[in-house]
């Protein structure tokens, strides 16, 4: 059986969401598969049934030559399958040899043998070529590089794992560690071992990779070798679409304001963000584009003080400022709706009417702090109206409605604060067509009432159809601004592309 | 057969467990408890439960925000000899004085201990442990480990206090007044809502401008001021300090009646009713058991098991939501 | 490449033992009668006892969890002892070592099966175990009888005239658990399951077994130590070991293991019980014994180790928390 994996019609739904959508494909011994998509797609998903966190609802995947369906991860281990996080399943305090024999330790006689162990890490570390002390220095000192070594040897070794699943190995490393992790990536191969490479970068698709396969909002978009394909089409093949869409736009969205509300300037913020510098201005909704990790929510978090730059200036209303938490953009009336909505962005436990007022208590209560009930049960209301928010009542606990509506009510806590800008990360994530819409439709009026918007999206069409200008930011740096009808999904991929190469003719020369 | 709520009977076990246990506690002393159903023996009922009845709804505060305060009872006790030394000095405003340097000291201590959990991010319970032992030291130190007898007679009085002409004792109307404040405090202020949220969600209060560092700090200095009420209370009523021996274990206490009244112990909504009525509850468990002439152990015993339930109960109630809800990563 | 092994220790394993011979050092310049054979001995003596709850405390600290419930076993325990050696010798060291080892087993199961946070679990049996102590007294304390000769000298006997038999088990039992901790998969997994939980399972490792083996261990330890105590002392207090969880946690944690757990070495733990017990004494030499200065100076010590600490614990966390670090667990 030369296919180690096969993957037949596999298919997960959450609430409210077909994450995957009869997802099939195979993978051979010793192949190397990029897994590629934007956020969204499902990569993450897939990965999670492969090595057991999650279940799929339908479909089989033939492992090794026998149908797997693993409940945890212990037991895709067991089958010999690997998964390789970026949260480490290492234990920080346990030297690199203790890391690996850990649950498997050498035993004689009741006791452990640690020459033993000692011993036999050293030899499967020294094929690695990594000068590092392997017995007496905790395993939290040394880098994510050698930390990663570490989890693929012991899966080599210890897990005789014949499948390896790397979510994004490289973000963390540099460009001599990525070169050593890629000889392992060699090393394996001769070993017949595959490996699923989680990446969105495209070089090292290309450099380490046999194949890549690509999935699009739940559903399998298709394989390549990646002798086969170039760049630009593999771009496409991740966040175009066929046809072009239309602008759809909303008359007045089109800003001609030459007043600036704020500015990033040279922004640099290791490790994700080298050079970023670009403008907001009033009442403008200003898009950033870019591939996933590309550090557009770094920028947000920079923006909104809760990462404290390395170097460079934010200026705010004309003045330069260095926030140091979200207190003070919050009294500056900035708005920020995170990435996560259920971990970072509701109070779960919480009424609607306690989280849409939550941001502008100050407003609420009165010069002691007495909370003014018919004020917020008012203003709830209003907000429940305008915004169409689907819930049986304002006291209602947040955790119990649906995305869309989750996501209406952070909108909601925002605009209760009366903003200038409302920062956006993927803000219509995980939520229905029709929520979509609506959500899309309140932005436009919020821009049209004069506040500024910053929208972060991996999906181009929203970007397009919303923006009136678009940053486009490229591991760390901003690369472009399009504006006008120079805003369209194509060139948006065409300027990633470009400077993608003209990026790797400068390497080469 | 289902009631007439339309809920199952361990649903109503779940929701009123704390109003049940307090009513079968009641009725258990009413039939067994000779002379419980006697004015003096509630009014004494009340005086006892004063200084426990503060430092509950403290603790209640503390545990919302996701925190906790071990060090309640020596706090408590430290209040006490500050009082008493303070009354020793002698002079005109003196007795003045003597109920303020117990607030101030105790405020004090909650705000250090609010400092060291806010700057240096250590888990609550292991700072609170430390000062539970490092308060108590100082306050038998204070006293060189005697008891101290109160001798200021306006201090005295006010132990034995009744309201107008009654013998309603004044501790009752000190209690009302407790509840008041920390119901208006944390029902109707804006800082309630800070508390919920932050205890619920850390991350997202940072992020909606809540000011997490004051809000842990002034968290533990509530609990302080409290346990400083609770001593000046206890104290004026037994007109003694005694460092070694006063709000001894009173932390179990207050946890048992903060884990009964549904608040999270994890952190989240405020239940100021049920903590309240938690309180009763453990205050009924050491009457019935002082009064029956069963051991004080006992009580402790009921005690432990009673925070015990009321966490397993909690996280039944949690386990049954939770099934309902899945995550959705990115993709 | 190679593994540069040999005396190559980390330098911050012989903290509790430079922490320790510091002391030792001032202490014997500061006083004169310190070197005294009186006062080794009361040193010594002061020493085992907690030295020896100290043991379970680090398995459960290592584990991730804590035991807040150690004094009350102590006086359960040796309440049981002194109850029984009446009747039997035998009997009087069983069944405490078996009380010991049924509430190690409740406070394990609680935490790792019930999932109730290590505080609330260990809270609740600290409850249950002094009112037992109170209920088996009643309320008094219990005097050892003379002729329980065997049972007084597990307390009161010495070796070659000068070594008291506890500080003997005490020795014993340092070797072995240090034994335990470095040779044993049960040892080395204790470290696995406090250092990360989920990688633990995810290795195999048994975790709940080995969580509910450290708090039984725990128990079976404390309840030796009554069981010597009551010995020693010759009678059962129903207050006895008021205070011993936070000397026996400040002992762990004074000897270098991390309160959240996942690093920590036993022989650390041995160092620090000695110091504590220099303090101990460096603090009776000045005055009349005053518990408070005890209290004051443990609550303190206690502090400062964990401010110290606290940044080590906060870079474990940083990975996981990209806007804020909260980490307000109420222990586990």
């Amino acid at each position: 059986m030369s296919n180690v994996l096969e993957m037949q019609n596999i298919s997960k739904t959450f609430p409210g969401v077909k994450a995957l959508n009869n997802i099939s494909f195979s993978i051979k011994r010793g192949e190397v598969r990029a897994l590629m998509g934007e956020n969204g797609a499902g990569k993450s998903t897939l990965i999670k049934i492969l090595s057991g966190v999650y279940q799929k609802d339908s479909g089989n995947i033939i492992f090794d030559g026998k149908e797997i369906d693993p409940k945890s991860v212990l037991e895709s281990a067991r089958e010999g399958i690997s998964a390789i996080y970026q949260e480490l399943n290492l234990i920080p305090y346990l030297s690199i040899s203790e890391n690996i024999f850990a649950g498997f330790y050498p035993v004689k006689n009741g006791m452990i043998q640690w020459r033993e162990m000692e011993e036999r890490a050293a030899k499967m570390f020294a094929d690695i070529k990594v000068d590092v002390d392997i017995n007496n220095a905790e395993l939290s000192s040394m880098s994510t590089a050698v930390q990663q070594m570490v989890a693929i040897v012991r899966a080599i070794n210890m897990m005789d794992a014949k499948l390896i699943i790397m979510d994004e190995p490289t973000s963390s490393l540099d460009a001599a560690e990525t070169k050593s992790l890629f000889e392992i990536i060699r090393d394996l191969k001769k070993k017949n071992i595959s490996v699923i490479f989680i990446t969105h970068r495209l070089d090292e698709v290309f450099e380490i990779c046999d194949t890549v396969t690509v999935l699009k909002d739940g559903e399998y978009v298709g394989t390549r070798n990646v002798k086969n394909i170039n760049k630009y089409e593999l771009v496409k093949m991740m966040i175009g679409h066929e046809v072009a869409e239309e602008r759809k736009m909303a008359i007045n969205t089109i800003c001609d304001s030459k007043s600036y509300l704020c500015e990033l300037r040279n922004i640099a913020w290791n490790p994700k963000l080298s050079n970023i510098s670009f403008s907001i201005r009033k009442g403008e909704i200003l898009g950033l584009g870019g591939l996933l990790g590309s550090g557009r929510s770094e920028c947000a978090q920079i923006l909104f003080g809760c990462n404290i730059p390395d170097s460079g200036e934010v200026f705010y209303e004309g003045n330069r400022i260095s926030l140091k938490s979200p207190v003070g953009a919050v009294k500056r009336k900035m708005a920020f709706c995170t990435e996560s909505r259920r971990t970072e962005g509701i109070i779960p436990n919480m009424s609607v009417e306690e989280n849409i007022c939550i941001a502008n208590l100050s407003e609420f209560s009165n010069k002691i702090g007495w909370t003014k009930r018919k004020k917020t049960r008012s203003e709830t209301e209003r907000f429940v109206k305008e915004f169409s928010i689907k819930t049986p009542s304002i006291k209602q606990l947040v955790k119990n409605l649906s995305g869309g509506n989750q996501q209406k009510v952070l909108l909601a806590r925002w605009l209760c604060m009366n903003p200038k800008l409302i920062i956006l990360d993927e803000p219509t994530r995980g939520i229905d067509v029709a929520a979509k819409a609506e959500i899309e439709k309140m932005i436009r009026e919020f821009a049209g009432r004069g506040i500024s918007i910053l929208m972060i999206s991996s999906e181009l069409p929203e970007l397009v159809r919303n923006c009136d200008r678009i940053i486009i930011i490229y591991e760390g740096k901003t690369i472009k601004e399009l504006s006008g009808n120079d805003m369209s999904e194509e060139r948006i991929m065409q300027t990633i592309t470009k400077f993608h190469e003209e990026e790797q003719e400068v390497e080469m020369r | 057969m289902r009631s007439i709520k339309n809920l199952s009977a361990a649903e109503i076990l779940q929701r009123f467990s704390a109003p049940i246990i307090l009513l079968v506690l009641i009725v258990f002393n009413a039939l067994f408890t000779r002379n419980f159903l006697s004015i003096n023996v509630l009014w004494n009922a009340i005086m006892q439960s004063s200084s426990i009845m503060f430092v509950s709804l403290g603790m209640m505060v503390v545990i919302a925000s996701g925190g906790i305060d071990i060090s309640v009872g020596s706090t408590l006790g430290f209040g006490s000899a500050l009082l008493v030394i303070t009354s020793y000095a002698g002079g005109d405003t003196n007795s003045l004085l003597a109920v303020i340097v117990p607030v101030i000291g105790c405020a004090l201590v909650g705000i250090i201990q609010g400092l060291i959990i806010a700057k240096f991010k250590i888990p609550p319970l292991i700072v609170t442990l430390a000062f539970q032992s490092l308060i108590r030291g100082i306050a038998q130190y204070c006293t060189k480990g005697k008891v101290l007898v109160l001798r200021d007679p306006l201090l005295n009085e006010l132990g034995y206090l009744k309201v107008g002409g009654t013998s309603i004792p004044i501790q009752l109307v000190f209690i009302a007044i407790a509840i008041v404040i920390f119901y208006i405090l944390t029902k109707k202020m804006a800082f309630g809502s800070r508390i919920e949220a932050y205890g619920d969600n850390p991350v997202a209060s940072r992020i909606v401008g809540i000011r997490t560092f004051q809000l842990v700090t002034l968290v533990y200095m509530i609990s302080g001021i409290a346990c400083a009420c609770g001593s000046i209370l206890e104290t004026t009523r037994i007109q003694a300090a005694d460092s070694s021996m006063l709000g001894l274990n009173m932390e179990m206490d207050a946890i048992a009646a903060v884990a009964i009244s549904g608040t999270p112990l994890t952190g989240g909504k405020i239940r100021i009713w049920g903590t309240v009525v938690g309180v009763f509850i453990t205050q009924l468990i050491t009457m019935t058991v002082n009064m029956n002439n069963i051991q004080y152990e006992y009580s402790l015993l009921l005690k432990g098991a009673i925070i015990f339930f009321a966490i397993l109960v909690q996280k039944s109630k949690e386990k049954t939501k939770k099934g309902l809800r899945q995550v959705v990563q990115n993709g | 490449m190679a593994s540069k092994k040999g005396l190559k220790l980390k330098l911050s394993s012989f903290i509790p033992f430079i922490t320790f011979l510091m002391l030792f050092m001032v202490s014997i310049i500061g006083n004169s009668k310190f070197l005294t054979m009186n006062n080794i001995n009361n040193l010594v003596r002061q020493s085992t006892f907690n030295g020896i709850i100290s043991i379970g405390m680090t398995l459960v600290i290592l584990s991730g969890g804590i035991d807040l419930s150690v004094g009350s076993v102590l006086a359960c325990s040796g309440a049981l002892s002194a109850i029984l050696c009446q009747y039997n010798t035998v009997l009087a060291v069983v069944i405490p070592i078996l009380f010991g080892l049924v509430i190690g087993l409740f406070n394990g199961f609680a935490v790792a099966k019930l999932k109730v946070p290590p505080i609330v679990a260990t809270l609740v049996s600290m409850l249950a175990a002094r009112g037992l102590a109170y209920i088996f007294l009643e309320g008094n304390s219990l005097g050892i009888p003379k002729n329980a000769e065997m049972f007084l000298f597990l307390g009161k006997g010495k070796l070659f005239d000068i070594l008291p038999f506890p500080t003997l088990i005490m020795a014993i039992l340092f070797i072995l658990f240090i034994w335990i901790l470095k040779f044993t998969c049960f040892g080395r997994n204790l470290y696995s399951i406090g250092g990360n939980e989920e990688a633990a399972r995810m290795l195999g490792i048994q975790v709940d077994k080995g969580k509910i083996l450290a708090y039984m261990t725990c128990g079976l330890l404390t309840s030796i130590a009554g069981i010597l105590i009551t010995a020693r002392v010759g009678s059962a207090l129903p207050y006895a070991g008021d205070g011993y969880e936070i000397s026996s946690i400040a002992t762990v944690v004074l000897g270098g293991t991390l309160i959240t757990g996942g690093k920590g070495r036993m022989s650390g733990t041995f160092w620090a019980s000695l110091t504590m017990a220099i303090i101990a004494n460096m603090i009776n030499m000045q005055s009349v014994t005053e518990p408070w200065i005890q209290k004051i100076i443990i609550g303190a010590i206690l502090i400062v180790i964990i401010v110290i600490q606290s940044p080590i614990i906060r870079k474990r966390y940083s990975s996981i928390a990209k806007l804020f670090i909260r980490k307000h667990t109420v222990k586990g």
